[in-house]
């Protein structure tokens, strides 16, 4: 039985079809990217995963149990955690406590979750600047910060946005081996949103490819870079060689 | 870490030992007066500051205080400190009530705001209708001395039960902010979509500190019904003493400890100060009123985190350091 069954997921935004009868699926211990040009309706479909927009149709089931619709804290509580594009940490508290409230909803005490904290902030690399302020973090501390928020949740499935936004090539490549190690130690599940071809290559077993709210690919990343389909969608036919 | 604490301590015996030295009235009814402003502005100070829910709704709860003592009081001759514990009571369930409508609704922030100040209004105007609750003349306690009627002809007792109060509400905040629900809610006030990514349960949480804030204002609200003997909607349920506390709290530093009671501190000083200088009360509230907005301009535009986050004060903090 696959993690998470996205089915026939659509949401409308007044006369606007941001996804239109989607269907995709993660297996257990999967790295799947999703890609599509702008507008293609990738966040949407993953607000939706995460609890942030109510679909109009279809259903989200993780490990059997429909979270179709559920706020966003009972989803982080039941295992999927997200970040977000724009990375927006608690910005007057410093990394260590930013992780420290991703894992309140579970710990039994504030030094459990300190504890924990500690631990994700270890993960990612970033304990050494534990006292610093979130709000004066350099861009790739603020998502590494992101990743280890979303790590002292303790998730099964952990949904990154766009995570290399705004991160220089030898940034990427730190961040990808980080995604590497964290998903083979923790047996961590992830969905990848993300534009920069280095980091889906990289990482994904698999690639969902949407274009205008629809589905219009899906397979091995090899197949895809050469999907007719997908390049018109990225680039316009006259790119397309036989 | 040390020399703040000597310094606490030494704050602590002198607020104890005052009433022995200084028993003149006027001093007395001073410091009392800036305890209870002090203990208000803090109660607020949960959901206002540390929740980031601005309340204008807390006169709602100032009412049910007051006149659940006052007429179990004067109707049933039950003893307030019944009274307080109903009052505490029908306090947390109105907070509640409001709470989980509001939170609720997606739409945030101001909507609380707007909501909250209507309810006080509307509360204001059905007690004016109500005989039964002394309508517009308000209700007068029977004067009956004594611990089981609440009630002291000296102003000792009152002093030591408000200073105590006010320690009870300082602890009780200094322990919400380095728990759980302290780090929650200022995840909370920082960013609600990253609190609930975080599996912050947002209304749950919001509800939680608005019911404490109501209880201990309710308890507030009892203690000066106590003192004062009076309670009418005008000066109770009603708009000015709501927008005060907002002012106590925001003027010292909206979600520290110390900044409240900074806050409050200085209320009470210029209002009392206004009442020795010969000027009629009419001028002088409408003063009052003046000068406490001109600061709240100055400190929005120029100390947002109020007395507690100016230079001046971070400079007489540092010297200690």
């Amino acid at each position: 039985m696959a993690l998470l069954e996205v089915s026939n997921l659509t949401k409308r935004f007044g006369g606007l079809t941001a996804v239109s009868d989607v269907n995709c699926y993660l297996d257990q211990g999967e790295i799947l990217g999703l890609i599509g040009p702008n507008g293609a309706g990738k966040t949407t479909l993953f607000n939706m995963i995460s609890g942030y927009y109510p679909p109009n149709s279809g259903t989200v089931i993780f490990e059997g149990k429909n979270i179709t619709g559920l706020p966003p804290h009972i989803i982080c509580r039941l295992g999927i955690a997200r970040t977000f594009q724009i990375s927006q940490p608690f910005m007057e508290l410093n990394v260590l406590e930013n992780a420290i409230v991703g894992a309140c909803h579970y710990a039994r005490s504030l030094k459990e979750a300190r504890k924990e904290a500690a631990k994700a902030l270890e993960i990612v690399g970033i304990d050494k600047k534990s006292e610093l302020l979130a709000g004066n973090l350099s861009t790739p501390d603020r998502k590494a910060l992101e990743f280890a928020r979303a790590l002292a949740t303790k998730p099964k499935l952990l949904i990154l946005d766009e995570p290399a936004a705004g991160l220089n090539s030898a940034e990427v490549e730190s961040f990808l081996d980080t995604v590497i190690n964290v998903s083979k130690n923790n047996k961590l599940t992830i969905l990848i949103v993300e534009h920069v071809l280095q980091v889906i290559m990289r990482l994904c077993s698999r690639i969902v490819v949407l274009d205008e709210g629809k589905m219009i690919a899906e397979g091995k990343p090899e197949d895809i870079a050469r999907n007719p389909t997908v390049i018109t969608a990225y680039l316009g036919e006259e790119y397309v060689h036989s | 870490m040390k020399i703040q604490h000597f310094v606490l301590a030494g704050i602590a015996v002198l607020a104890l030992i005052m009433p022995v030295f200084f028993k003149e009235r006027i001093f007395l009814t001073i410091m009392i007066l800036i305890y209870f402003y002090a203990y208000l502005a803090l109660s607020w100070n949960l959901i206002g500051g540390f929740g980031g829910q601005i309340s204008l709704g807390h006169g709602i709860f100032m009412g049910i205080g007051s006149y659940s003592v006052a007429v179990l009081f004067i109707n049933y001759g039950i003893t307030p400190w019944i009274g307080m514990f109903i009052g505490a009571i029908l306090s947390a369930a109105s907070a509640y009530l409001i709470g989980f409508i509001t939170f609720s609704f997606k739409i945030q922030g101001i909507f609380f705001v707007v909501v909250t100040l209507a309810l006080t209004q509307i509360c204001q105007e059905v007690v004016k209708q109500i005989k039964f609750l002394g309508a517009s003349e308000g209700l007068t306690l029977p004067i009956s001395m004594g611990w089981r009627n609440f009630q002291f002809s000296e102003k000792t007792e009152y002093y030591y039960i408000i200073l105590f109060l006010l320690i009870a509400v300082i602890f009780i905040s200094y322990y919400i902010k380095k728990s759980m629900l302290g780090y929650n809610l200022q995840a909370i006030r920082e960013n609600e979509d990253t609190a609930a990514a975080s599996g912050v349960d947002l209304k749950k949480n919001k509800n939680l500190i608005f019911v404490l804030s109501a209880i201990l204002t309710s308890i507030g609200a009892t203690f000066y019904m106590q003192f004062t003997f009076f309670v009418d909607p005008e000066s109770t349920v009603n708009f000015n003493l709501n927008i005060y506390l907002v002012l106590c709290a925001v003027i010292g530093g909206l979600g520290t400890i110390m900044g409240p009671v900074l806050g409050a501190t200085f209320y009470v000083l210029i209002t009392e100060l206004l009442r020795f200088m010969p000027i009629e009360s009419q001028k002088a509230a409408a003063i009052t009123r003046i000068i406490f907005a001109l600061i709240m301009m100055y400190t929005m535009i120029y100390n947002p985190k109020g007395i507690v986050g100016s230079k001046i004060f971070k400079k007489i903090y540092k010297k200690y350091d």
